[in-house]
């Protein structure tokens, strides 16, 4: 699915870049190859693009197992790719590989954020987690027992489903038990519209809820409609983003093809902009050098947020902390860190 | 009987040629990808030995792949052990595993052996998801080490081909051994008519049990390999949809032989790579595919060869006699 | 207390719907001695046939359902002459085999016409019910609750009491005696498959609103209804929604006692004991199946 999303959005950004000049007076090209949803299909794709010697730089997929097991490949290649993944894994992995870099805020710093939101400024101190077992939400839900256990609170109750879950009366009745004044949520699209559905079909209907960066997405509310409403999560992008830049895209992309930007697009939009950007600085297409100048920058403003590539881990520096009204993400806070140098 | 030993010969030694000379002039890529097609090849082959020659179906086989795998990564990495050692107890680890396991599913007649299967393919994918402290959970196990024996560490794609090259024509080799040997006229008993071979005194249960043993060892083998090779297990390789894959490539290359396993697995796995500008409409020609296949041949590639190998040499006969 | 009734309804109603798609699978065992590893796309398909009429083309849920059902009984009978048909004198493996390859033209298929974007459809009944023992009942469940009995009802009837019921059991019990005795064959198994697509579909088309519609959610489904026929019994369709109940209950008490992370292995665990020590399921098997 968000492969869709990736490859119109490459068509938006082409049409841009070349409309206006192209990089170093060359038009440029997107080469798009499917990773067939396993790490065996990552690694072959990502081979033949780097097999390829027209081809300067990779922008990563957005599954994370797939980027784990490119990691290496990109080393053997020596070229310039990027991981779309928010995981503090992926983090420690691109600081330690010079050739791949994290376009992306951590999700710690996010997560941080939401959870700084909910503690501090709306004063809940009793959660219960619930968080699906795929790789990127146990992250997420690592990271949210972090989050809060910096600020000295442990979750009162944690279930965990597989992906396909479709009836979520054990793990509701599970975290009812416990009586928390706030539910954190961890999981993908589909499961997060059901369980906000299924929340509110038990007579929860005031309950607050946390969730991960899926639940502020347009293909969940669509999914969920009014359950959605009131639940507050940490998301890199919405489709109505304070940032300028989004704003525009997001426009653009609802125009040109009839359904709200996800962020799976912005993705892609702000990683080729970023390369197209370093390849500007190196002024040639030679992969290394390209990847130097990768290096060189800092304050990148992007349709998402701001980038400083100065170390090769999570150099997206922010995102947006939204809560649901009406079926529509809005922004609350704008979240922004310095990088640790 | 000569003619059949020395046609296998010939073909071995022409795919042996042809595969040898393959690396010339392959990028990186290529030989990754006919180097995970040679471990899938060695799974689709422990489809043959259960399928083929002892009639049992399973969907549990990217399992045991699996089971291989986790073990000699975590031998590796966890116990420190060397490859080789790690590879070997990874075979007899899986062996032995599918053995025991053999008799639990066995008591069952051949259709609800397969239910057991699919259930059991389910559990091991679920255990490779969560749990944690032996797979590494969702986010699996990663930097596994290159296969290294005696000191010299196969770095390179080439390297890595020719080791696994040698371990697949060897377990060819075991392949048509077992054939010939009397376990695997058992096995080919059982498949034919379970009831006469258990009157000719074959035990069905033991008989099955080793069939289902010898196909986890071939796993196992893979496994390891992979482990190897890829550096990094995640548990969305190791799927019930891989296993129907294995299905699919026998029934595509022909039951009746391990060259079977060979022209199924080497097509399908090329395939995925070569059309890959029609990679969105794939799975649907795969598909589709995969249903006129079985319409206009089920016995597979080889099934239609022999076919075709027998009008033409029917033809030969009733020529002269003609007049 | 108010919790346990929670989950019972809850196991109830999952496994409902589980027992629809495991009737449907049944049905086509009965027919023709092999599994269908379709099944779970029948349920997929006909959710997303219903999403065409009702969203895509604005209709009433009823009539939008009607015309799914409609719809999934041509897409039935094509299954059967393409998949079923050709290959019906060949080994068992072939058919599986080929009901593999269907079930990727369905996915692939689905997800080129109405892309890979989760879409929903409209609910039956709107509000949830409040029930005596404390538990809460979505409407959509009861909806399907009543169109599960009506279409028991019905299969059983068809079955059992009319002309057209008996020749499809005279088929499904020996094909070779049927057409001996100047039973149209091919017409009975073909108004077989259609049957059981028209059920799954339905169940799709009343799953949708619940649990949203996407082109993979198929495989799930039928994996679910396999457990369900197996423990509950392949000949029959009692065994099939008795099943369906049976493996509903585990996964939610399952869930919420032992683990929700290994909701599908407890599933599966349950699923091979009963192989172990009843093999033919709770209601043995009436007809003789392929070897």
């Amino acid at each position: 699915m968000e492969g869709e999303y990736a490859s119109n959005a490459a068509k938006i950004i082409t049409e841009e870049i070349n409309s206006s000049g192209g990089i170093l007076g060359r038009p440029i090209e997107i080469v798009i190859e499917d990773g067939l949803g396993t790490d065996v299909g990552a690694v072959n794709a990502y081979r033949k693009l780097a097999d390829d010697s027209s081809i300067v730089a990779i922008v990563g997929s957005d599954n994370s197992n797939d980027n784990i097991a490119i990691a290496n490949e990109a080393k053997q290649a020596q070229i310039l790719s990027t991981a779309q993944g928010s995981s503090p894994t992926l983090r420690d992995i691109c600081n330690e590989n010079p050739w791949l870099f994290q376009l992306r805020a951590c999700e710690e710093t996010m997560i941080d954020a939401l959870i700084g939101y909910a503690v501090e400024e709306l004063g809940y101190t009793k959660f219960a987690l619930i968080h699906d077992t795929e790789t990127n939400s146990s992250d997420q839900a690592r990271l949210f027992t972090m989050a809060l256990e910096k600020r000295g609170i442990k979750p009162l109750e944690t279930v965990s489903f597989t992906t396909g879950t479709k009836d979520f009366t054990s793990h509701i009745t599970k975290m009812q038990q416990v009586q928390p004044e706030a539910i954190i949520g961890a999981c993908l699209f589909n499961e997060a519209a059901i369980i906000a559905e299924q929340i509110r079909a038990f007579g929860m209907t005031d309950m607050p809820i946390f969730g991960s960066n899926a639940w502020a997405d347009p293909v969940t509310i669509g999914l969920g409609g009014e359950a959605l409403n009131g639940v507050c999560s940490a998301a890199a992008w919405v489709p109505n983003t304070t940032n300028e830049k989004g704003a525009a895209f997001s426009q653009k992309y609802q125009e040109l093809h009839g359904h709200e930007c996800a962020k799976a697009a912005a993705q892609i939009y702000d990683h080729v902009s970023i390369i197209c950007k370093a390849i500007t600085i190196a002024g040639n297409t030679d992969r290394a050098a390209i990847r130097d100048a990768m290096n060189q920058i800092t304050d990148y403003h992007g349709a998402i947020t701001i980038y400083d590539c100065s170390t090769n881990g999570d150099c997206g520096r922010g995102g947006l902390v939204v809560r649901i009204e009406n079926e529509v993400a809005v922004v609350l806070q704008e979240i922004y860190s310095e990088k640790d140098k | 009987m000569k003619n059949k030993k020395k046609s296998s010969i010939i073909v071995l030694l022409t795919a042996l040629a042809v595969f040898a000379l393959a690396p010339l002039g392959m990028g990186n890529y290529m030989l990754r990808v006919l180097n995970v097609a040679l471990i899938t090849y060695l799974c689709v082959l422990s489809v043959y030995v259960l399928l083929g020659m002892c009639g049992q179906n399973s969907f549990a086989q990217a399992g045991l792949w699996g089971v291989g795998a986790y073990m000699a990564a975590n031998l590796v990495l966890r116990a420190g052990f060397p490859p080789v050692i790690a590879l070997l107890a990874a075979t007899a680890g899986t062996a032995l595993f599918a053995f025991v396991l053999g008799f639990a599913f066995f008591r069952l007649r051949q259709y609800y052996f397969t239910f057991a299967s699919v259930g059991l393919m389910t559990i091991l994918n679920g255990l490779f998801m969560n749990w944690e402290p032996v797979t590494g959970g969702a986010l699996g196990m990663q930097n596994i080490p290159k296969f290294s024996v005696f000191g010299i560490m196969l770095e390179s794609e080439k390297a890595n081909f020719y080791f696994i090259l040698i371990i697949c024509v060897l377990t060819f080799v075991v392949m048509r051994i077992l054939f010939y040997s009397s376990i695997g006229r058992s096995f080919m008993a059982i498949r034919d008519n379970e009831i006469a071979a258990n009157c000719m005194g074959v035990n069905s249960l033991l008989t099955k049990s080793i069939a289902f043993g010898i196909s986890g060892a071939l796993c196992g083998i893979a496994g390891a390999l992979y482990a190897f090779l890829s550096g990094y297990l995640s548990y969305q390789t190791f799927t019930y949809q891989q296993s129907t894959m294995y299905l699919i490539m026998i029934m595509l290359g022909g039951t009746i032989s391990p060259v079977g396993a060979i022209i199924g697995t080497m097509i399908i796995s090329l395939l995925q790579e070569f059309v890959r500008p029609l990679a969105n409409y794939m799975q649907l020609i795969y598909g589709a595919g995969i249903m006129i296949l079985m319409v206009v041949q089920p016995e597979g590639i080889l099934g239609g060869g022999k076919a075709l190998y027998e009008t033409l040499h029917k033809r030969k006969r009733t020529g002269p006699d003609a007049a | 207390m108010g919790q346990i009734m929670q989950l019972f309804v809850s196991g109830l109603s999952t496994g409902v719907v589980y027992g629809l798609i495991a009737m449907g699978m049944v049905l086509i065992f009965r027919a023709v001695g092999v599994m269908n590893f379709a099944q779970g796309e029948f349920l997929m398909f006909g959710g997303y046939l219903c999403y065409t009429f009702n969203q895509l083309l604005g209709w009433n849920i009823m009539i939008s359902l009607i015309l799914a059902s409609v719809g999934m009984g041509v897409v039935g009978v094509l299954f059967m002459r393409a998949a079923y048909w050709p290959l019906r004198k060949a080994q068992a493996r072939a058919i599986i085999v080929s009901a593999m390859g269907a079930s990727m033209v369905f996915k692939e298929g689905s997800r080129l016409i109405w892309g890979s974007i989760p879409v929903k459809v409209d609910r039956v009944l709107e509000a949830p019910v409040k029930l005596a023992g404390g538990g809460i009942i979505q409407g959509q469940y009861l909806a399907i609750m009543i169109v599960a009995a009506i279409l028991m009802l019905f299969v059983y009837l068809l079955l059992e009491k009319t002309f057209v019921g008996h020749v499809m059991q005279a088929t499904a019990q020996d094909q070779y005696m049927a057409s001996m005795v100047g039973v149209p064959v091919i017409f009975s198994i073909a108004m077989t498959f259609a049957l059981s697509a028209m059920i799954t579909g339905i169940g799709g088309g009343l799953l949708a609103p619940l649990f949203f519609l996407n082109n993979t959610m198929g495989s799930t489904a039928g994996a679910k209804a396999f457990a369900a026929i197996v423990i509950g019994g392949f000949g029959s369709v009692q065994g099939a929604v008795l099943g369906g109940l049976i493996v509903g209950l585990v996964e939610v008490f399952g869930g919420a006692y032992i683990s929700t992370t290994y909701q599908l292995v407890l599933i599966y665990i349950v699923l091979i004991i009963v192989l172990m020590v009843r093999p033919q399921g709770i209601f043995s098997s009436k007809i003789q199946e392929k070897a």
